[in-house]
Parts: C-alpha cells; sequence; structure tokens
C-alpha cells in the first residue's frame, strides 16, 4: 500500500468514527441572540495536524531500518502515534537516554516483561505485536 | 440550588467553558456560554516562539491559560466550586464513582491523548482538555464531551489513565463540581468589571502577549523567510491555523465568542457603545478567519507560493481591528 492510498483510508475511517464538525458563530442579533452552524472539515481549512504527515515519514524511515536491524519497534509506534521522544518518557516514567536505549534492537530483546506491557498500553497495542513487530496493529 | 434529574448534553464551542457551563446549568442557573466565557475574561492572546509544543511549534494562544476560566467564574459569579487533586490514582477513581453514585455530575481535567473516542491523528499529548462524567452504566463512565454532538462512553482504565497522564499541564486527577449556585445573580455590575479586566490584559500586557503580541507574531512571520526553510514555514502556518479554528474556539480563535457575549451585554444593559462594540469585533473575528484560511490554504497546497508579507499584513488588519474595539471599550465603559 502505498502512502497516498493510506491517507485515502485514514480520511474515510476519519469521517466515519468523527462526526464532530467545526462549530462556528455565524451571526449575532441584537437581543444577543447568537446562531451558530456547523461546518463540515472539507469545507474548509485543514484535514490532518501539521506534523503528522512529518511524523508519518519518520515512521516509514524507521521501518527500513528495523528491517535491517538497527531500530526497535517502539520508536517506529512512537511516531506512529504521533508522540515525541520527550512525552513518551514522561508517559513511561523514565528518563529520555533510557528510553532512547531502548530503541537499539539489542536492548529491546532484553526488556522484561511488565516494561513492554506498559509500552503496549500507552501505544494501544498487544506486547504480541510489539515483539514481532505488526506495522499496522 | 435546585439540581436538575436528567443531564442535559449540548454540543459547546470550547472544553472548559462548556464543562462550566453544562454544570452550571444542570444545578439550575440558566447561563449561556459566551457569557461564561466573558465574565471569566478568557480573552486573550498569546504568542510564546521561545516555549515548543508538539512537533517542536511555538506556543500561539488564543485566550488566557487553562484553568484560569474556573477561577474567573468563581471570583466574579459568586460560584463555589469543591476543586480536588489526587495523588493516590485508586483514591481518585474512588472518589470519582462515589460522586457519581450520588448522581453529582463531576467536570474531570483529562489528557487527549489518551480518550479513545478522539481520532487518532487527534489523540495528541495534549493535557488540559475537560469533559463531564455524569453516570456510570455496564461497569462504563457516561461522558459529556463538549467538542462531539452525542455523550460518548469511557472505559474506567481509559479515564483513569486519561486523568493522571503526566507532562506539562499534568491534571493531577483534577475533578471539581459546583456546591454553591447563587439563585440571582446582577449582571449588570459584573459586566464592566469583566470587560475592563480583558481590557486590561489584552491592551497593557507587555509585548508576547495581548494586543502587541499580535503584532510581534505578523513581524515574526514576515521575517521568517530569511530564517526557516520552506517545509518549516507550511506547517508553521497550518499550526497556527489549526490553533485558531479547529481546536474547539468557536471559529476567528474565541473573537465571535466575545462578539457573542457582547451582544449579550448590551442585551442586559442598553449601552449603544456595547452594541458598537460587539458589531466590530464580529468583524475583527471575520478577518481572523480570513487569515487563518489564507494559513491553512497555504499549509495544504504544497506547491503553492508563501506570500509571507501578504499573510503578515493580514493579520496586521485583524490586530488594528480588534486593537479599535478594546480601545472604543475602554473609552466607553
Amino acid at each position: 500500500m502505498t502512502t497516498e492510498d493510506a491517507k485515502q483510508k485514514l480520511l474515510k475511517t476519519r469521517k466515519m468514527e468523527w462526526k464532530r464538525n467545526v462549530w462556528v458563530i455565524c451571526g449575532i442579533d441584537d437581543q444577543g441572540k447568537y446562531q451558530t452552524k456547523l461546518e463540515k472539515y472539507d469545507d474548509h481549512l485543514i484535514l490532518s495536524v501539521p506534523f503528522a504527515d512529518a511524523f508519518q515519514e519518520k515512521a516509514e524511515e524507521v521501518k527500513e531500518r528495523i528491517l535491517r536491524n538497527e531500530s526497535s519497534p517502539i520508536e517506529y509506534f512512537m511516531y506512529k502515534r504521533l508522540l515525541e521522544p520527550k512525552f513518551l518518557a514522561q508517559a513511561m516514567d523514565i528518563a529520555v537516554w533510557r528510553l532512547k536505549r531502548h530503541f537499539k534492537p539489542n536492548v529491546f530483546k532484553k526488556l522484561d516483561p511488565g516494561t513492554l506491557r506498559k509500552y503496549a498500553n500507552i501505544f494501544n497495542v498487544t506486547v504480541d505485536d510489539l515483539i514481532n513487530f505488526r506495522e499496522d496493529a | 440550588m435546585k439540581v436538575k434529574d436528567q443531564f442535559e448534553h449540548r454540543n459547546y464551542a470550547h472544553c472548559e467553558t462548556g464543562t462550566i457551563v453544562s454544570l452550571l446549568r444542570h444545578h439550575g442557573l440558566d447561563i449561556s456560554e459566551p457569557m461564561v466565557f466573558g465574565l471569566a475574561s478568557g480573552l486573550m492572546f498569546a504568542f510564546l516562539p521561545f516555549v515548543k509544543m508538539m512537533g517542536s511549534m511555538p506556543v500561539i494562544a488564543y485566550r488566557s491559560i487553562p484553568k484560569s476560566i474556573i477561577r474567573g467564574i468563581q471570583r466574579r459569579l459568586g460560584v463555589k466550586f469543591e476543586v480536588r487533586r489526587y495523588r493516590n490514582e485508586e483514591k481518585a477513581m474512588e472518589d470519582l464513582s462515589e460522586l457519581i453514585d450520588r448522581k453529582q455530575a463531576v467536570g474531570v481535567q483529562t489528557s487527549a491523548f489518551w480518550l479513545p473516542y478522539f481520532p487518532r491523528e487527534m489523540r495528541i499529548p495534549f493535557n488540559a482538555h475537560n469533559i463531564v462524567v455524569y453516570g456510570k452504566e455496564n461497569g462504563e463512565y457516561l461522558i459529556s464531551e463538549p467538542a462531539l454532538q452525542e455523550p460518548t462512553r469511557i472505559k474506567p482504565q481509559d479515564l483513569k489513565n486519561a486523568r493522571f497522564a503526566k507532562g506539562i499541564l499534568a491534571p493531577k486527577g483534577l475533578l471539581y463540581y459546583p456546591i454553591y449556585v447563587p439563585e440571582k445573580i446582577d449582571f449588570n455590575s459584573l459586566i464592566p468589571k469583566a470587560i475592563k479586566r480583558t481590557n486590561f490584559m489584552l491592551l497593557g500586557a507587555p509585548p508576547p502577549c495581548g494586543v502587541r503580541g499580535i503584532f510581534y507574531l505578523a513581524h515574526y512571520l514576515e521575517k521568517l523567510g530569511r530564517k526557516k526553510d520552506e517545509k518549516y514555514i507550511r506547517s508553521l502556518l497550518g499550526h497556527i491555523a489549526l490553533m485558531q479554528e479547529e481546536v474547539g474556539t468557536g471559529g476567528g480563535g474565541f473573537r465571535f465568542l466575545y462578539a457573542a457575549f457582547l451582544a449579550e451585554a448590551y442585551a442586559c444593559m442598553e449601552l449603544p457603545v456595547l452594541r458598537e462594540a460587539s458589531r466590530k469585533m464580529m468583524e475583527a473575528g471575520n478577518l481572523w478567519r480570513n487569515f487563518a484560511l489564507v494559513c491553512a490554504r497555504t499549509f495544504k497546497r504544497k506547491d503553492s507560493e508563501i506570500d509571507l508579507p501578504h499573510i503578515a499584513n493580514l493579520l496586521r488588519m485583524a490586530g488594528r481591528a480588534e486593537k479599535e474595539v478594546h480601545l472604543m471599550l475602554r473609552k466607553g465603559m
């Protein structure tokens, strides 16, 4: 699947689950009553968070590095879930340098089940997905 | 204080005012969202290039800092909220379910990253999102989410994670609910105070904040072409439009909401200057919106030309219009 296809799929799922539209005040009368309207996402403005594309690119790059055995699934899912090392380290309650150490494949293999479960909980995947690296999880 | 039996869910423009309005309405005080926003002096502008958010984007705020509306509304209206923070996660969840059993609707601060009903790409680690929990059914909490048209549900584990997310502005299990709501409120004496405070905040604040901050941002955008590459500029413009229009501001970065407050104030007080100000604020909101549209277009069409001086001029127009409104209010009130 190319990135373009993935984007289209993302937009489709978004329309199904995200029924919220942008809530905008469009006019006021003298009594102070205001009218509102709901603007659809497609009509105007943005379709994705600006940095989402940059994170997606990084995730793709990490995927190739994982296949070459240079990185671990933790780094991939971090970018896939739009997280930065700083935020993930805060959520894990560990220092950033320790998190970055977990990006090394050798260290990742030796991680204990508790830590893996904690990571899996944050990424909303199963531990099995992490160890065997299923990218679409 | 008459508490209604049934919790009524509605869609609100902004999460913090939305939760407070639905809690107050639930306790029998009929008040509108623009009124709460205006009385708590929620309007603000701040551009802090040295504080970085997600994806190394600068902080751009169109309102005062989170939780200031809860504080402001207590000071103005004389409403009393019970506010609790926790260290112990288990205790926090126990207290919540005990309150829910007493049929008390509770506002909680959460992190958007852990809320499963948001779409994946909106789940960013933003810690100051407010929701109302109003019931429990089949082991799941019933949620009134101001950003959605329908009430939703959430699992206790997800809610616990959301309430104890870490990082800047960490919620620390914050929950709040009204314990005292006055029967009658004299809006005529409160409105001038609130407007004066907003005036002071916007006209008197030092450059990165207030009206001067708007011109500072325009200056910053104009000079940006020399410093940064094209990709960064495009995503910064996208970030500005996102912050202004999409993250629950009621459009125009809260300016429409404030215009609605001024119109409502005119209906209470019958001062002509308020009607004039409301009309002008609406125009300023349209100028803001115009600016955001051009930003969004530049962000979306990757092959288009980036006309930074034009964008900066649009922003200056919006800033000038807004400054006029505040000066007029300062004179007239």
